[in-house]
């Protein structure tokens, strides 16, 4: 079975901390999260566009986003309440856990091959 | 005698197993209420399924285990039921009362879903289960020709929608709500708002099961419904045809998607007796389902036949799930105790629920 989250800390240092069933600990800073948000409006946009967006309007972009609250989805995802408002955005737990921004998770899932070269 | 202890009479039916959840009845704690007097035993065994196929064979071995200890001269066994539920936060505030919610998809439209739906949720009721059937299908509601329930709902002094009751079983459809002859063009958000209102503004009471009826394929309606209750399960109705089931096989991996437990796969239309000579003739191949879910890893919930008697009741309201015990009755109880043990043998297992702080 894919990992599941256990628990999920919106306001922990450094952003929102989620435990996984496998053991594994994810801290994705709130603003790194939001840009990633998957709902249909977001996704419009190509990555690189939302990456380059500083904040939003440039007066509210000063105050750094944060998650108000957040809900579990059926058996399957987690939706985020931001603090822009946004609350469109349904994060499968397999979306989740491939953009935990951790050194490991981002080094890429091939291990063996590297050694194999 | 009174050397007769507690611990030998629970030792005793230690070594009873229950079929579907493969333990022993007394680490499930399902013996309750035992009683010894003197060299008589009376105990309650309380099971997670009204329709265990198997309550008169586990009765007489729970007695029989008991009557061989020694000191024994009488055993009685009371079978009862309790539903169990695993539904998560959102189902409880949203449905309070709902213990297990089931719902019946198809891959494609007109494998009788609806039929299948309608005939299990009195199935289940005939076993003395609370069951409520909410028939989803905005686009082609007929759950309230299926049920012979044409009364519109009425209103509790909060706006509540008290759903009609027709054979024992609480109804909810669209079909209510629409002029006859018109017809649903929603768009997703509409639809979702839909599902969220059935759900939440009726007022469904206690319920050991809600069968929930879906339109056919994968759309808004489906995502909602699993977006806005964590299911216990989804049964998937497909005929034998191989078409059917490559599509159903979609339906399937959306609910995988979902994360949604999947109890099994009934097979609809399954065969043809012919009404003349007897003869069975399978129209749309043999055994399709019953391969596609061992290829698939899911339960097989059985086959219920090709029938114009089926059809007849149907579109009379008179589901054959209502007979006793008749030859087309039968097929439907024994998937009606397929499910049962299905949704026991789910809520026994981990679903994910999510911790979260602020």
């Amino acid at each position: 079975m894919e990992p599941v989250p256990t628990r999920i800390k919106l306001s922990a240092p450094g952003g929102i901390a989620v435990s996984w069933s496998d053991g594994h600990e994810s801290l994705y800073p709130s603003a790194y999260l939001r840009k990633r948000c998957p709902c249909a409006r977001c996704e419009e946009r190509p990555p690189e566009v939302r990456e380059e967006t500083p904040g939003s309007l440039p007066v509210l972009g000063q105050e750094a986003i944060r998650a108000k609250g957040a809900a579990q989805v059926g058996h399957y995802a987690i939706q985020f309440v931001w603090s822009d408002g946004h609350e469109a955005g349904i994060y499968s737990f397999g979306y989740l856990r491939e953009i935990c921004p951790c050194e490991k998770c981002s080094a890429g899932p091939q291990p063996e091959t590297e050694n194999a070269t | 005698m009174s050397d007769l202890q507690e611990s030998s009479v629970l030792e005793a039916l230690g070594a009873i197993e229950d079929p579907d959840l493969g333990r022993d009845i007394v680490s499930l704690g399902f013996v309750k209420d035992l009683a010894i007097d003197g060299s008589e035993v009376e105990f309650t065994i309380r099971l997670t399924t009204p329709a265990c196929p198997v309550k008169d064979q586990l009765k007489a071995r729970a007695e029989e285990a008991v009557l061989s200890l020694p000191g024994v001269s009488r055993a009685q066994a009371r079978m009862t039921f309790e539903v169990t539920s695993k539904a998560g936060a959102a189902a409880r505030e949203l449905i309070p009362g709902v213990r297990n919610a089931v719902a019946v998809a198809s891959g494609k439209g007109g494998v009788g879903k609806s039929t299948v739906a309608a005939n299990l949720a009195t199935s289940l009721q005939t076993f003395g289960a609370r069951v409520g059937l909410m028939d989803a299908d905005v686009y082609g509601p007929s759950i309230p020709i299926l049920m012979g329930a044409f009364e519109q709902p009425k209103l509790t002094p909060e706006k509540r929608i008290i759903p009609p009751v027709m054979r024992g079983v609480k109804l909810i459809s669209m079909g209510y709500f629409l002029p006859k002859d018109d017809a649903v063009i929603w768009r997703g958000p509409m639809l979702h708002k839909m599902v969220q209102d059935f759900l939440g503004l009726v007022d469904w009471g206690e319920l050991d099961y809600l069968v929930i009826d879906l339109p056919p394929g994968t759309g808004d309606i489906q995502l909602s419904l699993c977006q806005t209750i964590p299911l216990t399960g989804a049964v998937v109705v497909s005929t034998p045809q191989d078409l059917a089931l490559s599509v159903a096989s979609k339906a399937i991996a959306m609910f995988r998607k979902l994360q949604t437990p999947i109890l099994g796969i009934v097979e609809n239309m399954s065969y043809y007796t012919c009404k003349h000579c007897g003869e069975r003739d399978d129209i749309f191949g043999h055994g399709g389902a019953e391969t596609a879910s061992s290829k698939l890893g899911l339960p097989f919930l059985g086959q219920i036949p090709l029938s114009s008697v089926i059809r007849e009741r149907s579109d009379r309201g008179e589901p054959v799930a209502l007979d006793s015990d008749s030859r087309l009755s039968k097929p439907f109880s024994d998937l009606a105790c397929a499910v049962a043990a299905q949704v026991s043998i789910a809520n026994f297992k981990d679903v994910p629920s999510v911790t979260i702080e602020a």
